[in-house]
Order: structure tokens, then sequence, then C-alpha cells
């Protein structure tokens, strides 16, 4: 069943199942999978639309270093006479030129955004990343000793975990742990880490619901009877046969989820409760900008924010294409 | 005015033919009268003034022993009527205060009080010299637990003469009670028994609510109306006030706008009158604009570094104690530190110019700071770069914490102060915590290396400053203890030189000599500021905006920055 | 059906015990404490002593969370330490949540009303030029963080036309209705426009579903009109999936409405939380949480109910997944 919280399951996919489910998408499993999706995804125009803004996106945030103009932390002093942030195409006291502006502690915005856009993907990356795993884990355990009091638990505590709004349960999250680095018995985390552990922690849920889901579908296959009489170990059928059919419908969620991290972890930032300073955030932009929006200063907010939007908008793209593409059903409706 | 004609008959005896006759005239005047025309209630009344201001933060507690917020003196402020107050040069007026004037005994043990007379409260009863006495006990009284009780002093005993004079007995000379007697649970007097039963309904400790929490009574210009949570606190005109032609509105609106851009809107906009803070970058602009008057006066808040000297970088750690070498390291890194701010850039970045920098911890022009250190260099990067190699970190490089409270401007201080380090190799690492998170981490443990934050300086009395500064070994922001009996098991002897400031301090507390006074407070900076205890920043300015309708307020705006609507003369709206 | 509902009720119960504890661990491990924040900054050690002693922070945590709870049970969720001090939690949650339930409202209103004709249009006229706009429209709908857009609402409405409504702020409906609306305005279509275009793309999606099924086609080669048909049939079908969606998108709005009401200065539970956090006030964050926990739980639950009583294939519904 569909919900706007994606960490329930992908929206636009309807079927009249029981709600609160996650509906995995049939696969056929055999070959020329790959050229089929690849063929479904390239008609969709939107799709590629989608793909063309995430590759740039990445692109920037490869080479951040090359792109920005000026060094993200450094503040520049303010010609006489006039007060930081300066608009457009404006000039510091030493001539660097502000092409997109400055912010008020006289950094270069362009070359803020164009660094904030590679902390946002890193920071999203590593979530969904973690996420993947965890949930994963959580997933094919449970699904794997189905029934037993392991199964149960793990999937109480997922209950649990959805019963939080994401936002909230990242909030109580990072207030518990504090900003800066952090001991976890022998390892210490970074601070950019340890938030993209807590927003992990917010959607492995998903994961974990969406990979119990196929592997007992899958368990309940022949094949997976064969690999155990002739002798496999159970860790040796999920590792291979299984996770192998898992891979589809994981790698759509978590399409869609990149999305919605991205855009929790804005949030996070916005609400102050992300990185620490200097580091160049889109989130933390536009928050400082709130506070010079009656000074006239628009582009504090506009750059920032539209950055934000189209990454999430690039990711939104892609991940419908590759949902329409990875189901043939969607696929022949949507085309 | 009605004209009206009279007629009068009149009897003339007039000569007609020489003979006398008498002759009957109508004298016809024309009289101007003026009538009363008795109003009944079919004219309406003209509409109840309402002024409305806009404050940042909800107030916590309208009981004044026990409040500690800056939210809730806005409206204590307005409600209660202290028994001391605070002029504008933080001296001590009975102006809108209860006393009507004090007398010290020869060796500043007893302090007699006059009180006024004629003064209600908005519940009907009258203010008299029991009354005080109640306020003064139940401050006094450890189980009501008052975080405000402190300043009250070494009280041995509080004797009711008459109606209207009060004795209070001293165990220890205590000259400054006057003032620092404004900064307790007296900045706003209520009722006999106001404070009310203490039972588990409302709360156990002293931070639990009282009756007045929600509900003051007092003997202000204003009554207490409602309270709306998120929204507004409403009052009302008190018509007995003592003071004539006091309040000059009828009802006043304190509506809670923590946003500050959307505060100042609503002054722009008329909808509030008065605003309890001007968005610093704006205020130029709004100083201009017709209809708003703005005042600038030195404020009290000054912001300043925690450094904690009881680890390394820039103290000593339990291992190190005595450690001549590492007490140099830390010393010098300190220095470095202190030269390499640059507070300028900082002022005019952030605060627009609006502001002062400090030479050590109390205000620049005042003759409570020591003459040694006014004028004192503060930045200066040649010193600052010979204090760096000095300090052996300029080959290795350094890292260290600063934290910062998540709020105002405090963090992007700290941003400021981390970019200007930078040069120099050394890679600041900003921790912006919340407030309690902050305080926590000070006090409690030795895992912090700077902490960037302000104080407001309430009482205007440098020696208590020092006081909260690093007087108590057991208790102080930036760990300078010294090892003596009973010094906590967690803490340990750190930075040299705390003794001998504690010692300077005991001494100060019973001088009774001014200027020696003075000499000794003058040490104790030097000290504090040489050593590099904390880096002092700078105080900022406070700014001020209301409408030009509210006539008078002006009069009332203090360092201290309360909302005191007593002196409005006048409300046009 | 009774059957059904009894054990989702049990499944309910230790998901709120779980997640009171989990909130409750959570709060607590964190460093700085409420008396830390009500001491201020002339803090007394002995005076914090004697405080932590009375709000019962020196015990061990176990025991402070039986007290906690058991008081929970009873309807009690304690006093709030900073925020008005001595209002119970509960009257907070009652005040603030009126605020947000309205924007929500709100918000859902917005929502459906630029959704619901977009999305039938847009699946009648499935791949016409415009379907594809509307989907391009939502798209970037759904893409907008809410923050943003707030933000842009802000700045166009509020400093480029200066209209004071636009720069945040309430007022109750008691006092007055159009000066509520007027204040909730902005905020519900900040909230409520990504909320459109999820609603907008699920109708279609669903819509076109239906439209692809057997019975549809059918009634199609027999002559009825898409008129009544649309009507009569594919609408109300495929609005069950969309009530689902609805149903639980409660999380989506309250986690939104954190920083919707932020930026409009809304008294709401979302600003609420900020505050107690900020404040470390355990009630309030324990009291905040639990209460949301426990809507989203009645929620589900009443979704999954009006769900099975509509289609009975899934009310005996199978074990396990």
């Amino acid at each position: 069943m569909s919900t706007p919280d994606p960490r329930h399951s992908p929206p636009g996919h309807v079927v009249a199942t029981r709600p609160n489910d996650v509906m995995a998408p049939t696969v056929r499993k055999h070959r020329g999978l790959l050229e089929e999706v690849w063929h479904n995804f390239k008609k969709n125009r939107l799709s590629l639309t989608g793909g063309v803004i995430v590759l740039f996106a990445i692109f920037v945030a490869v080479f951040a270093p090359v792109l920005a103009p000026h060094n993200p932390v450094e503040q520049f002093k303010d010609p006489p006479g006039e007060h930081s942030p300066l608009a457009p195409m404006s000039r510091s006291e030493e001539g660097a030129l502000f092409l997109l502006g400055s912010d008020k502690f006289g950094r270069d915005i362009l070359s803020r955004a164009i660094y904030g856009c590679r902390t946002l993907l890193q920071l999203a990356t590593s979530s969904i990343a973690l996420a993947f795993t965890l949930g994963v884990l959580m997933g094919g355990i449970a699904g794997y000793r189905q029934g037993s009091w392991v199964d149960e638990s793990i999937m109480r505590l997922v209950d649990i975990m959805l019963s939080f709004p994401a936002l909230i349960l990242a909030i109580a999250l990072l207030g518990a742990f504090g900003i800066g680095k952090t001991q976890v018995g022998p390892v210490t985390l970074s601070n950019m880490y340890k938030i993209a552990f807590v927003i992990a922690i917010t959607y492995s849920p998903a994961f974990a619901r969406v990979m119990r889901g196929v592997v007992l579908q899958e368990m309940a296959e022949d094949y997976v009877d064969a690999a155990k009489m002739s002798g496999g170990s159970g860790w040796q059928i999920l590792s291979g046969e299984i996770f192998v059919n898992t891979i589809p419908p994981l790698i759509v969620q978590a399409s869609l989820n990149m999305a919605t991290t991205i855009l929790t972890s804005a949030s996070l930032s916005f609400l102050g409760l992300g990185l620490q300073p200097p580091r160049p955030s889109l989130g933390i932009m536009l928050n400082e900008a709130r506070e010079y929006m009656f000074g006239g200063a628009w582009w504090y907010a506009l750059v920032p924010g539209t950055f934000i939007l189209l990454i999430i908008l690039g990711f939104n793209l892609l991940g419908d294409g590759l949902r329409d593409s990875l189901d043939p059903r969607q696929a022949r409706r949507t085309r | 005015m009605i004209k009206e004609t009279v007629v009068e008959t009149v009897k003339e005896t007039i000569i007609e033919k020489g003979e006398e006759v008498v002759v009957t005239k109508e004298v016809i005047t024309e009289v101007e009268v003026e009538v009363e025309v008795v109003v009944t209630a079919t004219s309406p009344p003209p509409p109840p003034t309402e002024l409305r201001v806009g404050i940042s933060t909800e107030p916590w507690d309208l009981d004044p022993a026990i409040r500690t917020d800056t939210g809730s003196a806005y409206i204590i402020q307005n409600v209660y009527d202290p028994l001391i107050e605070m002029d504008v040069n933080r001296e001590p007026t009975t102006e809108f205060a209860l006393a009507e004037g004090w007398e010290w005994n020869d060796d500043a043990t007893v302090l007699t009080f006059k009180l006024r007379q004629g003064v209600k409260f908005h519940d009907g009863s009258d203010f008299n010299a029991s009354v005080l006495k109640y306020n003064i006990d139940w401050e006094r009284d450890p189980e009501n637990e008052a975080p405000n009780a402190g300043p009250l002093g070494p009280i041995d005993t509080v004797e009711v003469i008459d109606d209207y004079t009060l004795q209070v007995t001293f165990t220890d000379p205590y000259p400054d009670a006057v003032v620092l007697w404004t900064g307790t649970g007296l900045s706003g007097v209520v009722p006999e028994g106001g404070h009310g039963e203490r039972s588990e309904e409302i709360g156990v400790a002293g931070f639990a609510a009282t009756e007045l929490t929600r509900s003051p009574i007092g003997t202000g210009p204003f009554k207490f109306v409602e309270w709306v949570s998120g929204s507004h606190i409403t009052l009302e005109k008190f018509d007995d006030y003592w003071v004539e032609g006091v309040p000059a509105m009828d009802r006043v609106v304190f509506e809670i706008i923590p946003d500050d851009a959307a505060k100042e809107a609503a002054l722009i906009s008329g909808s509030v009158h008065i605003v309890d803070k001007v968005p610093i970058k704006d205020f130029e602009t709004i100083s201009s604009m017709s209809g708003i008057v703005t005042e600038r006066m030195p404020g009290i808040q000054t912001q300043l570094l925690y450094i904690n000297l009881g680890a390394p970088p820039f103290g000593i750690g339990p291992d190190q104690v005595g450690d001549e070498a590492a007490i140099e390291k830390a010393y010098n890194l300190r220095k470095f530190l202190y030269h390499v701010v640059d507070r300028d850039q900082i002022l005019d970045r952030l605060f627009y110019g609006m502001g002062t920098i400090q030479f050590g911890p109390w205000f620049p022009d005042s003759d409570w700071t020591s003459p040694n250190l006014k004028g004192m260099t503060t930045f200066d990067p040649a010193l600052a770069q010979e204090y760096w190699e000095k300090s052996g970190y300029a080959a290795t490089g350094l890292d260290f914490r600063m934290m910062c409270t998540n709020a105002q401007w405090f963090c992007d201080v700290s941003t400021i102060i981390q970019e200007q380090l930078r040069p120099y190799g050394v890679n600041v690492e900003v921790i912006p915590i919340d407030k309690s998170a902050f305080f926590d981490t000070m006090y409690e443990t030795f895992d912090w290396d700077v902490g960037m934050e302000d104080w407001g300086q309430g009482t205007p009395l440098a020696l208590n400053w020092l006081y909260y500064h690093s007087y108590r070994n057991e208790h102080n922001h930036n760990h300078w203890h010294h090892a003596e009996e009973g010094l906590r098991e967690d803490y340990h002897e750190t930075v040299p030189g705390h003794k001998e400031f504690c010692d300077l301090y005991d001494q100060a507390e019973v001088e009774p000599d001014e200027q020696a006074r003075k000499e000794l407070v003058w040490q104790m900076e030097e000290m504090a500021t040489n050593d590099v205890i904390q880096v002092d920043l700078m105080w900022l300015d406070n700014l001020y905006a209301w409408r030009d309708s509210v006539v008078g307020y002006g009069d009332g705006v203090t360092p201290e920055g309360p909302i005191n609507l007593k002196y409005v003369t006048e409300f046009t709206e | 059906m009774g059957v059904y509902l009894f054990k989702r009720l049990l499944l309910a119960v230790p998901t709120l015990v779980g997640a009171s504890l989990i909130i409750f661990l959570l709060v607590h491990i964190a460093p700085g404490d409420p008396v830390r924040v009500l001491l201020g900054q002339m803090d007394d050690p002995a005076l914090r002593e004697r405080l932590i002693q009375h709000f019962g922070l020196d015990q061990p945590l176990y025991q402070q969370y039986l007290r906690w709870f058991g008081k929970v049970l009873q309807g009690d969720l304690s006093i709030s330490v900073t925020i008005q001090r001595g209002s119970p939690v509960s009257e907070l949650l009652a005040q603030r949540y009126v605020v947000t339930l309205e924007l929500a409202f709100l918000s859902t209103i917005v929502a459906l009303l630029i959704a619901v004709p977009v999305g039938i249009t847009s699946a009648l006229r499935q791949n016409r030029l415009s379907d594809h706009v509307a989907r391009i429209v939502a798209m970037v709908g759904v893409s907008v963080p809410n923050f943003f857009l707030g933000i842009l609402l802000i700045l166009v409405l509020g400093v480029t036309f200066h209209k004071s409504w636009a720069t945040g702020g309430y007022v109750p409906l008691s006092k007055s209705v159009s000066d509520n609306l007027t204040f909730m305005f902005l905020p519900a279509i900040a909230l409520g426009t990504a909320y459109s275009a999820i609603i907008m793309r699920m109708l279609r999606s669903s819509m076109l579903d239906i439209m692809s099924q057997d019975y549809v086609r059918t009634a199609r080669a027999m002559g009825i009109g898409w008129g009544s048909i649309v009507r009569q049939d594919v609408v109300k079908n495929a609005l069950i999936p969309v009530m689902t969606v609805m149903g639980n998108s409660i999380g989506y709005l309250l986690g939104g409405s954190i920083v919707t009401e932020t930026i409009f200065r809304l008294p709401g539970i979302g600003r609420l939380i900020i505050i107690g956090v900020d404040r470390r006030d355990y009630p309030v964050i324990q009291g905040v949480v639990l209460s949301i926990v426990l809507v989203r739980i009645i929620i589900n639950l009443a979704v999954d109910i009006l769900y099975s009583v509509i289609d009975p294939r899934i009310r005996y519904g199978a074990e396990g997944e």
C-alpha cells in the first residue's frame, strides 16, 4: 500500500492489497532483464531528464574544488560603506567577485552552494547505504527465520520505528547524541556519519520490510528447497540465490528514498540540527537567509533553495523512471 | 449655551407735565444661559486604549521570587513595584519604588527602610512593613529554594518597627545591600501570603509554580488579566495605583513574537507599539522611519570566551599539576588566543559596530576598571605570532573545540574566530549545542576546551561580577581551582594564581574604604586578564525602538532592558 | 472482523510501550537537563542538587521511567518544567494540537482542491499535453522542500507586496475566524502543495489502474459513456487507496508541520517539540512524542478498519506480512 512516507513503500504503486504492506513488483527471472529495464528507461523522457540532473549534481559534487570560484569558508572583507551580505556580481574589498552574492560572513554563496551539493549528496548516499545495509540485515534475518521470536521482535521494532514520523525521530536521536564526534564503543563517529547514521535508522524499516517480503516470496520457491536439500547452509542460500532476486525491488526503494533522504537532511540542517560551522550546507544557508529576507537579500535564500529543489527533482524523476522500467505493468501504462 | 429672552416688568416714576406718574415698563433682555445637558447611557464612552508590546520569548514565571528568565521581567516590571528601583545610571532610586528611603547604621550591619504609605495591592490589601517582612522571609526560607535569594545577604533578623518602618540586621557588614537587593525577588513586592501554599498539585520545589506564577498580584500600575501560552499576556489598568496619571493606557497586551523580523514588521506597520529588541542590522533603517523612535545605549551583556583551565591545550590536566613547562605552554597558548582574536572585525560584521571592546572583565570607562588595563592592546597579530611560536604549537599545528550555545549570535562569533585562526594552522571545531548541555559540559566535565557565550551583568558591582567570574573554588566557569580541603574529588588544582585571587576577594569583601576596595578589585582584574583566565570580548549595546505615539517611554529605558511602562505619560493611538 | 480488530489493538500496545521506552531513553541519555536550564546563569550547586532530587533526576533510569509511564497510564502527563511553569503537559498539548490539526486539515483541503481535479483530468487525458504538464508540475511540487516554499511565499508576498499577514503569526479561531484563516492561508499552501502532488500522482495511477480493468472495458464495450463510468465506478474505487494514503500521511503532516510552524510562527505541536528539546523539558518532549505515536497508531487502525470494511477481500487477511 502506498503512503506519502516512502519509508513504507514506493508511492504511486497501486495494488489492492492490505494496508501498510509493501508490494514487491513481480520480477521476471531471466536474462535480458537489464536490457529490458534500460529499454523502458530510455523511452521515458522525464526519467532521462532526471538522470541528467542527477549526473550533473554528482559531477558538481565530485568536482567541487575545481568548479567553485572561491574557498567556501573564506570570509572576505566588506568594501568601505557596505555590509555583507552583498548582492550578486559585487566584489569584496580584496576584489573577489561574488557571482551569486555573498552571505552574512562575507563568504561566496556560489562556492558554498557548490560544496553544499557535495555535502548533501555525501550525506544522502551514506544514509541510504547504511539504511540499506541495516534494513537488509534486519529484513533478511527476519524473513529467513519467519515465525520465530527473532522475526517477531525485529518486526515489532520496525513497527515502533515506523510509528515515529521520520523528522521527529531524527530530532530526538540527534538531541540524544549531540553534535560533534561521538564515541560508540571503540568507534569514533564523525559528525557527518552520525547524522547519516541517524537518518539511516529512520529509513531502514522500509528496507527491512521490502527485504523480508521478498525473502518470504523467494523462500517459497522450489529452487530454495532444492538448494537446501543439496546441503546448502542458510547463509549461503540467503546470500546467494535469494539476494540476487531481492536487488531490483531494493534498488527501487533506494532510489525513491534518495529524494526524501535529501529532504530530511536538508530539513535537519534547516532546523539547526545538522552540520557544524563552517561546513557548507544548503539547509543551513536557507536558515541563515531567513533573517535577511526583509533586508532584501533575496539571493541568500533563492540560491540554496533552488539547488535543493533541483537535486530532489532529479532524484524523484529518476526514481519514478526506474520504478516504471522495472515494473512491466507500470511501464505499459505510463509510457 | 442657549439664548433666552427675559421679560421684566418694571415700575418707574417719571415726571409728566410737572406731576409724578408711576409707569409700568416692560424691559426685554436677551440672556445667554448655560444649560447643563445630562448625558445618559445613549452616548458611547471613548474606546479603551490598548498598548501592544512585542516580546521575544514567552515568560516562564511571574513570581518575582523565583523567576530567572528575562522574559518574565517585562511583565513583572509592570504588575509589581520593586522595593528599590535602579535608574538609568544603575544607581538605586526611590522613583516608582516602595521604599521611600533607607538608612544604615555605622558599621553597615543594620539597614532601616522607610516605606511608602497609601499603596494598595490589586487585591485591595495594603502595603506595609509586615507585608515586606513576609516577602523577605519567604525568600530567605531555604525550604522555598528561591534562586534569587543569594544577594539578600547574611540576614540575621527582620523586624517590623512600625507600620512603615522595617529594620534588617545582618550578621556581617553588608554595605552593598541596597544595590544587591534590586537583583533579588524584591524586584517585585507581593502581597502577604501571596506565594501561596506549596502542594503536590502545583509542584514541590521552589521552581515549581507558586500561586503567583500564572496569576501575579502586585502594587504596580497594571493588573493581570490573562496569559495565553504561545500567544500573549494581557494586563489592564489598575485604577488605585499610587502614582497619579500612571498608567497612561487602559490595557497592555504583550504579544509573544519570537521571530525578530516579524516583530520588526509589526512595529513598522503599527500592530505593536513597543518591541523589546531590534535586529541589529536593521537598526539604522528603522531609526530613520517616520513614526518610530529608537535609542541605543551601552548594554550589560558581555560576550566572552570561557576557557577550560583544567585540561590541555589551554590548561593543566590532573597529571600536570605543578609541571612548570606545561603551565608555561598553556599560558603562552592562552596569550595567543587573547591577541589573535580581531574583536573589531567581529563587532563590525555581526553587530554593525554597536558595542564596546573590553579591556578586562568590567566596563572600560568605569573607575572600577584598573587603569593599567585601560587602553591595553587586545588584537595584535605581531604579539599573537610571538606567543604562537613560544607555545610550541606553531610547529605542529593545533586542533581544539569551541562550543557555543545554539542561539542568537554565539555560533556566529565562533565561526568568525574559527576563520581568524585558520591561517595559523589552527583547526577549530565549532560545536553548537543547547544551553543546558553547554553549562552541563562546562561545570561537570573537563572535556571541553573553549566555550562562547554571554553573561548579563545584572548587578552593577564589579566585585560581585568577580565572585561569579572565578571566586568559587568548587564552581566556576573556567575550572580555575586551587588545592584545598574539601575540594571536589573529581576536581584538581589547575592554573596557578587562584588562591591569591580568592584571598584578594576575601579582603575586598570586608574592606570598608571604597578606594582601597577599588584597588583590590583592580588587582584581581589584572590577575585574571594578564593570565587570560577567560577572554572578555565586548559589551553589546542595547537597541530600543517604539512608536512615537507612546510618549515618555524613552525616559524609562535602562541598560538592564526591561519594558517599563510607568514612564509613559501619553498614549495617543 | 472483531478478531482482526482485536488483534490489531493488541499489537498496538507493545508498539506504544516500545515507543515510550525509546523516547524516554533518548531524552535522558542526552547531556544537560531541565534543572540546568531553570537555574539560568547564576547557578548554585547546592540548589541544583536539591532540585535534581525533587525532580527525581538522581534516581536510576528505570525507576524514573516506571514513575513516568505509570503516571501516563493514569492519564497524567505530568507538568512542564520550563514552559509556563506548572502547566500540565496535557493542557499544553491540547492548546497546541488545535493549531497543528487545523493546519493539517487546511493543508489537506488545499491538497485535495488541487489534486482531485488535476489527477482526474490527467488520468482521463492520459499522455496528452495536459497530462504531461500536470505530471511535471506534480513532480516539481513534490520536490520543493516545504520550508523553501514557505520562505518563497514570505519573500514574494511579505516582502515584495508588503502583506503583513504574510510574515507569520496566529490568531485563535475563538478570537476571529477571518483573522485566523488569513494567517493560516500561506502555511496551508506551503504544507499542502507537496502533499497535493503526492495525492495527485496516487489518484492518477490508481485511476489508470482501474480504467484498464476488465469490468470497465466491458462497460465501455457495452456503450456506456465515460462520464457515468468515471463518476460511478472509477473515481469511487480509485479513492480507496487515496484515502489510505491520506490516512497514513498524518505522520508526514506532523513532521512537515515542524518546519512550517517554525517559519510562520504558529504555536503548534511542531514548535512545541523544538522548544521542548531546546529547554530539555523532559515531560514536554516525552508527552509530545508519545502523543504523536498514539495519534499515528489510532489513525492507522482507523484506516485499517475502514479498508477492511470497504474491501472484504482483506478482512480476514492472512498472517505474517
